[in-house]
C-alpha cells in the first residue's frame, strides 16, 4: 500500500540522519555543487515511482488524460500501473537485470527525494519489488536521499533528473518521444529557460528550442486527429512518427523564417497551416514514412524538388487533398462519439482512437495515394529536364500501355477530351517539322 | 454555411458567429483557431484574442480560410467600427490595386483625371507639368501611398507637390485630405525641396529643417508643437539620421493635433538595408502617416531584396512584395527566375517610373578630342610602359600579384594623364592601399624627367581643357569636368580659378554638413 507523503518523509528523514558503521558515500552534483552523500538502504514500502520517468512519460500522460486524473494524485492503482509499465517497457532486459539483482544484489545506488519519489533507479526498484514478492525476502533499495521533497523543490530535482536521464550520464535509451515531453516539462511547467535546458541535456544551443517546437507540432497533431494529449497515439509500429514531425518542423521553420527559397508568393499563414494539416494527414496515414521517406516530396526535399515549391503542383495537390480527405476528417466525429457508437468494444480510449484512425485511413488511403502519385509524377516532369526525344519516347510508351480493346477507355468521357488534347499537341509537333528548314 | 464576424474592442476579441461551430469542424479553420487560441463559448460564439493592430491580418486570414472551406462571410449584423473599417479597406484595396495599375499602365482619360489636372493647374501655377508627370502625380494622389522610381531629372519633387496640392485642397473632412508634408532625405536635398515648393506654388514655403544642426531642445519643441508657429509649418524637412535619433518626437509630430501628414522618403534607397536602424525607424513611423511616398531612381541597386522595405513603408500592414528576403536574394542571384514575373505583377500597381526615354531630352552629342603627348610626357610614358608592360604577366603569378599589377597600371595611367601625379604616393589619391606593390621614383630611369615636368606648361591636354572651358564660360554655359585623380582636380581648380565666376571641386571627401552623426557625401 502506498504510504502517505508525511509518513514517507518522516521515515526517510530519520534514515538520512542515521549513520551506519561502514557507511557508503557517493558523490552527487546537486543544487549547483558536488558533495558526498550517504547511501541508505530504504524499505521499498516507503518509496513511490516517478511518474515523469523518461521510459513511461508518454504512457503516463495518456493514462492521466484517459482517466481525467490530476497530475498530483498518487495512489495504489497508479503505483501498480507504473510498476506494470516499467516492466513492460523493456521486458527482456528487465528479466536479465532481475537475474543480476538476484545473484549480485543492487550494484549501483539510486537517488530518491525526501518524500520517497525515486529520481534515479525506478526500474531497479520495480525489480527489487518483484524479487521481494517472488522470494518473500525483504528487499531494500540503496539510494542517496536528497534533502528536499519532490514537490518542494521540483525544479532542482528535475534538473538532477535531466542530467541522469538525458545528460552525459544517460544510462538507458529512452523512447524517442521522451526528450520532447521532458523539455516541455522543464520549459513550460517549470519555467527553466531553453538555454539552460541545452546545458542540462549536454546539447548544442538551439536543441531545446527545436524539441519544444516539434513537441508543439505533435500536440497540434493530436488535436487535429481529435486525440488531444493521448501521447501514445504518436507511436506506431516502427517506433514513433518522430521523423516526419522533425522534418515538418524544419520545413515550417524555414518557411516562416523566410529562409526557404520558394518561387511563389505563398501566404505565410494560411498556406503554411494547409501544408501542416496535409502533412499531419500523411503522418496519420503512416504509409509514406518507409525507408525511402517519400513523404519528403511534399515540402522537405531541397532545391525546389518538392510539391510546395512548385505552385501549380502544390495547388492541385492541396485542392485534391481538400476535396477527398478533408470531408472524411470533418465528418469523422469525435473520439467520444466513436466510443459511444461502439460501446464496450475497446479496453482503453487509445484502443478506440486507434480503431477510429484505421477507419479514417480506410476511407482516405486510395485518394491520398492517388493525389500524391499525381503530384509526384508532375514534380518529376517539372524538375527533370529531358531532351524532346526522351519525352516523346516516354509519352509513346505510356500511350501504348492503354488497352484499346477494353471497355474502360470509352467508359469515361474525360478520356476523349484527353485524347483530343494529345491529338492537338501531336499535330502541332508534326507541323513544326513541316515548317522547319530542311537540314543541309 | 454563413459565418458572421464581429469585433469587441474592449475585450480585444474577434467574434465569429453564425455557423461558426460548423466551420470550426473543418480541419483548416480548426487549426487556425488553435493557432490563435480561439475558444468556443457557451453563447455559440467563437472568440479569438485579437489586439487592434492584428485585426487586419486576422480578417484577411479568416476571409481566405472561409472562402477555402466554402463558407460565406456574412457582412450584415453588428460589427464594430474597427472591423467595418478593415472590411471596407479590404474591399477597397482589391479594386484600388486594379485601378492604380490601370492609371499608370493604360491610357486613361476619365473625368476624375481631368478634375485632377484642373485642380493641379489651379494650385500649382508656377509649373507646367508634362503628361507623364501628371499621370504619375494622379497615381500618387489616387493611391496616397506609392513609390516613384523615375530616373533623375524626371521631376519627382514636382510630382509629389502636384499630388500633395490636390490632396491638400480636398475638404478637411475628406478622408484623403492631407495638411502638411514631412520629407526625409539627404541634407543636400533640403534646398531643392524648398526651392521647388516656391517654384510650384509661387510662394515661399512655411518650412522647417530639422537636422542635427538644430539644438536638441529646439528640435523637440518644434516636433511636439511647443514652438510658436510650429503648427503652421507646412513643409518639414529632416534627414534619415535625425528621424532615427528623434523617432519618439517624430511619432508625436505625426500623431498630434489631428494634422494629417504626407510622409516622403526621398532617396529612399537609404532604407533598403533590411535591418538598418534608420530603415527600422522609418518603418515604425510609417503607419502614422496619412500618405506615404517613396522616391528613388535606383530602387534596387543590389537586387530584388532592396524592394522589400520600400513597399513595406508604403503599406505597412500588407505584404505587397510577397516574398521573404532570402527568396528575393535568390532571385537577384538568378537562382529563382521563375519567381520574378510574379514579383513584378505584385508590385506593378504601386509604383510609377518615368524613364529617360520619356523625358524627351535633346539627343546628346559626344565629341572626342585626341590630344597627343608632347615630348617630355612621351618620354616618361614610354619609359614606364617599357618597364611595366612586359612584366605584367609574370607579376600576376606572384603574391600579391593583383595589387602590384593594379598599382603599376595606375602609374601608367597617371603618366598618360599627368606625370606630376607620379610624384605622390598612390595612397594620396585615396584609391587603394598599394602596400609594397608600388615603385619608388628613384627606381625609374626617367626620375629626373618626372621631377622637372610641369603640367602647367608641359601638359597638352590641360591646355586643350582650359581652352574648351573658357569657350563655354564665355557663352555663359556651364562646365562639368570629371577626373579620376584628386591631384588633377586640384590642378584644374588652380588653373581655372579666375577663368570663371564660380569654380568648385566636389569629391567623395566633401562633407556637406556634420553634427549629430550626420554626414552627407556628395
Amino acid at each position: 500500500m502506498v504510504l502517505s507523503a508525511d509518513v514517507r518523509v518522516k521515515y526517510l528523514s530519520a534514515l538520512r540522519e542515521k549513520t551506519e558503521a561502514n557507511q557508503v558515500f557517493q558523490k552527487l552534483h546537486y543544487r549547483g555543487s558536488t558533495a558526498s552523500h550517504k547511501v541508505c538502504s530504504i524499505d521499498l514500502d516507503y518509496l513511490i515511482y516517478n511518474r515523469h520517468n523518461g521510459r513511461l512519460e508518454a504512457e503516463m500522460l495518456t493514462w492521466e488524460q484517459e482517466r481525467h486524473i490530476s497530475p498530483d494524485d498518487y495512489d495504489d492503482a497508479l503505483h501498480e500501473v507504473i510498476d506494470d509499465l516499467l516492466w513492460r517497457s523493456a521486458t527482456p532486459r528487465n528479466k536479465q537485470t532481475l537475474d543480476d539483482l538476484r545473484e549480485k544484489g543492487q550494484q549501483r545506488p539510486g537517488i530518491v527525494s525526501l518524500d520517497g519519489v525515486i529520481i534515479d533507479g525506478n526500474r531497479r526498484a520495480m525489480l527489487l519489488r518483484r524479487l521481494e514478492k517472488a522470494t518473500q525476502v525483504k528487499q531494500y533499495f540503496d539510494a542517496i536521499i536528497l534533502p528536499d521533497a519532490y514537490a518542494d523543490n521540483q525544479s532542482e530535482i528535475v534538473r538532477l533528473e535531466t542530467q541522469y536521464q538525458m545528460g552525459e550520464d544517460a544510462k538507458v535509451d529512452y523512447g524517442p518521444l521522451q526528450k520532447y515531453l521532458h523539455v516541455r516539462r522543464l520549459n513550460v511547467d517549470l519555467n527553466i529557460p531553453l538555454e539552460q535546458i541545452d546545458k542540462l541535456m549536454n546539447e548544442k544551443s538551439g536543441n531545446a528550442k527545436r524539441l519544444i517546437g516539434t513537441m508543439a507540432l505533435m500536440d497540434d497533431y493530436l488535436e487535429h486527429i481529435g486525440c488531444p494529449k493521448l501521447y501514445t497515439m504518436l507511436k506506431d509500429a516502427d517506433g514513433t512518427k518522430e521523423g516526419m514531425f522533425v522534418d515538418l518542423y524544419s520545413d515550417l521553420n524555414r518557411l516562416s523564417g523566410g529562409s526557404a527559397k520558394v518561387p511563389w508568393a505563398f501566404d505565410p499563414e494560411v498556406d503554411t497551416i494547409q501544408l501542416r494539416l496535409i502533412q499531419f494527414d500523411y503522418i496519420r496515414l503512416g504509409e509514406f514514412a518507409d525507408a525511402k521517406k517519400v513523404y519528403r516530396e511534399i515540402s522537405h526535399q531541397s532545391l525546389g524538388k518538392n510539391f510546395f515549391s512548385n505552385k501549380d503542383i502544390w495547388e492541385k495537390f492541396r485542392d485534391g487533398h481538400e476535396q477527398s480527405v478533408d470531408p472524411v476528417t470533418t465528418t469523422m466525429g469525435s473520439l467520444d462519439d466513436f466510443v459511444s457508437e461502439n460501446p464496450d468494444q475497446f479496453e482503453t480510449r487509445v484502443d478506440a482512437a486507434r480503431a477510429r484512425d484505421k477507419k479514417w485511413a480506410e476511407a482516405v488511403r486510395a485518394p491520398m495515394k492517388q493525389t500524391f502519385g499525381q503530384a509526384h509524377y508532375k514534380l518529376g516532369l517539372a524538375t527533370e529536364k529531358l531532351k524532346p526525344s526522351e519525352y516523346l519516347k516516354r509519352a509513346l510508351d505510356l500511350l501504348q500501355e492503354i488497352d484499346l480493346d477494353g471497355s474502360t477507355l470509352t467508359a469515361a468521357s474525360e478520356n476523349l477530351e484527353l485524347a483530343m488534347e494529345i491529338n492537338r499537341l501531336s499535330y502541332a509537333i508534326k507541323k513544326k517539322f513541316e515548317r522547319a528548314p530542311v537540314p543541309a | 454555411m454563413d459565418v458572421s464576424l464581429g469585433y469587441d474592442p474592449s475585450e480585444e476579441m474577434l467574434l465569429i458567429g453564425g455557423a461558426a461551430e460548423n466551420a470550426a469542424r473543418h480541419p483548416l479553420f480548426a487549426a487556425y483557431l488553435r493557432q490563435h487560441a480561439g475558444r468556443h463559448d457557451p453563447d455559440g460564439l467563437v472568440r479569438v484574442p485579437t489586439p487592434p493592430e492584428a485585426l487586419t491580418a486576422r480578417y484577411q486570414a479568416v476571409e481566405k480560410i472561409l472562402q477555402r472551406i466554402g463558407a460565406r462571410l456574412q457582412t450584415t449584423g453588428h460589427v464594430s467600427d474597427a472591423l467595418e473599417n478593415v472590411r471596407l479597406e479590404e474591399g477597397r484595396f482589391a479594386a484600388f490595386s486594379k485601378k492604380a495599375y490601370d492609371i499608370w499602365h493604360t491610357d486613361i482619360e476619365t473625368e476624375e483625371f481631368r478634375e485632377f489636372i484642373d485642380a493641379v493647374e489651379r494650385v500649382c501655377g508656377g509649373r507646367r507639368f508634362y503628361a507623364k508627370q501628371l499621370l504619375s502625380a494622379f497615381h500618387l494622389a489616387f493611391a496616397q501611398n506609392a513609390c516613384n522610381f523615375s530616373v533623375p531629372g524626371a521631376g519627382k519633387t514636382s510630382i509629389v507637390y502636384a499630388a500633395y496640392a490636390y490632396l491638400h485642397q480636398l475638404p478637411d473632412d475628406d478622408p484623403k485630405h492631407v495638411d502638411r508634408l514631412l520629407v526625409v532625405g539627404p541634407l543636400s536635398s533640403f534646398k531643392a525641396w524648398e526651392d521647388e515648393f516656391e517654384a510650384v506654388f509661387e510662394m515661399p514655403p512655411r518650412s522647417r529643417r530639422i537636422s542635427g544642426r538644430m539644438p536638441l531642445r529646439e528640435r523637440v519643441d518644434h516636433l511636439r508643437g511647443i514652438t510658436p508657429g510650429s503648427r503652421e509649418i507646412e513643409l518639414t524637412l529632416t534627414s534619415y539620421q535625425t528621424l532615427s535619433n528623434s523617432e519618439d518626437d517624430f511619432r508625436i509630430f505625426l500623431q498630434r493635433g489631428g494634422k494629417r501628414t504626407m510622409m516622403v522618403l526621398d532617396e529612399a534607397h537609404n532604407i533598403k538595408g533590411a535591418d538598418g536602424v534608420q530603415a527600422a525607424s522609418a518603418l515604425r513611423l510609417a503607419p502614422l502617416a496619412a500618405s506615404r511616398v517613396i522616391l528613388t531612381g535606383t530602387p534596387a541597386p543590389n537586387g530584388y531584396e532592396d524592394l522589400s522595405n520600400l513597399f513595406k513603408f508604403i503599406y505597412p500592414s500588407r505584404n505587397l512584395v510577397g516574398f521573404p528576403l532570402s527568396t528575393l536574394r535568390a532571385m537577384s542571384e538568378n537562382s529563382l527566375p521563375a519567381a520574378i514575373p510574379e514579383l513584378k505583377v505584385r508590385i506593378q500597381p504601386f509604383f510609377t517610373r518615368i524613364r529617360k526615354a520619356d523625358l524627351n531630352l535633346p539627343p546628346s552629342s559626344e565629341r572626342r578630342i585626341e590630344v597627343d603627348l608632347e615630348n617630355a610626357q612621351q618620354q616618361i610614358y614610354s619609359s614606364l610602359e617599357r618597364r611595366i608592360v612586359p612584366q605584367l604577366e609574370v607579376e600576376l603569378q606572384e603574391q600579391p600579384g593583383a595589387v602590384r599589377v593594379r598599382a603599376r597600371l595606375m602609374r601608367l595611367r597617371q603618366a598618360c594623364v599627368n606625370p606630376e601625379l607620379l610624384l605622390k604616393p598612390l595612397e594620396a589619391e585615396g584609391i587603394f592601399e598599394a602596400e609594397d606593390g608600388d615603385f619608388t621614383l628613384s627606381e625609374l630611369d626617367v626620375a629626373d624627367a618626372i621631377r622637372s615636368f610641369r603640367a602647367t606648361t608641359d601638359l597638352a591636354r590641360l591646355r586643350v581643357c582650359k581652352d574648351l572651358a573658357g569657350q563655354i564660360v564665355h557663352t555663359e554655359g556651364k562646365v562639368l569636368i570629371w577626373s579620376y585623380f584628386l591631384g588633377n582636380l586640384e590642378l584644374l581648380r588652380r588653373e581655372l580659378t579666375g577663368a570663371a565666376e564660380f569654380v568648385e571641386v566636389l569629391t567623395g571627401a566633401t562633407p556637406v554638413a556634420g553634427s549629430d552623426g550626420e554626414e552627407d557625401w556628395e
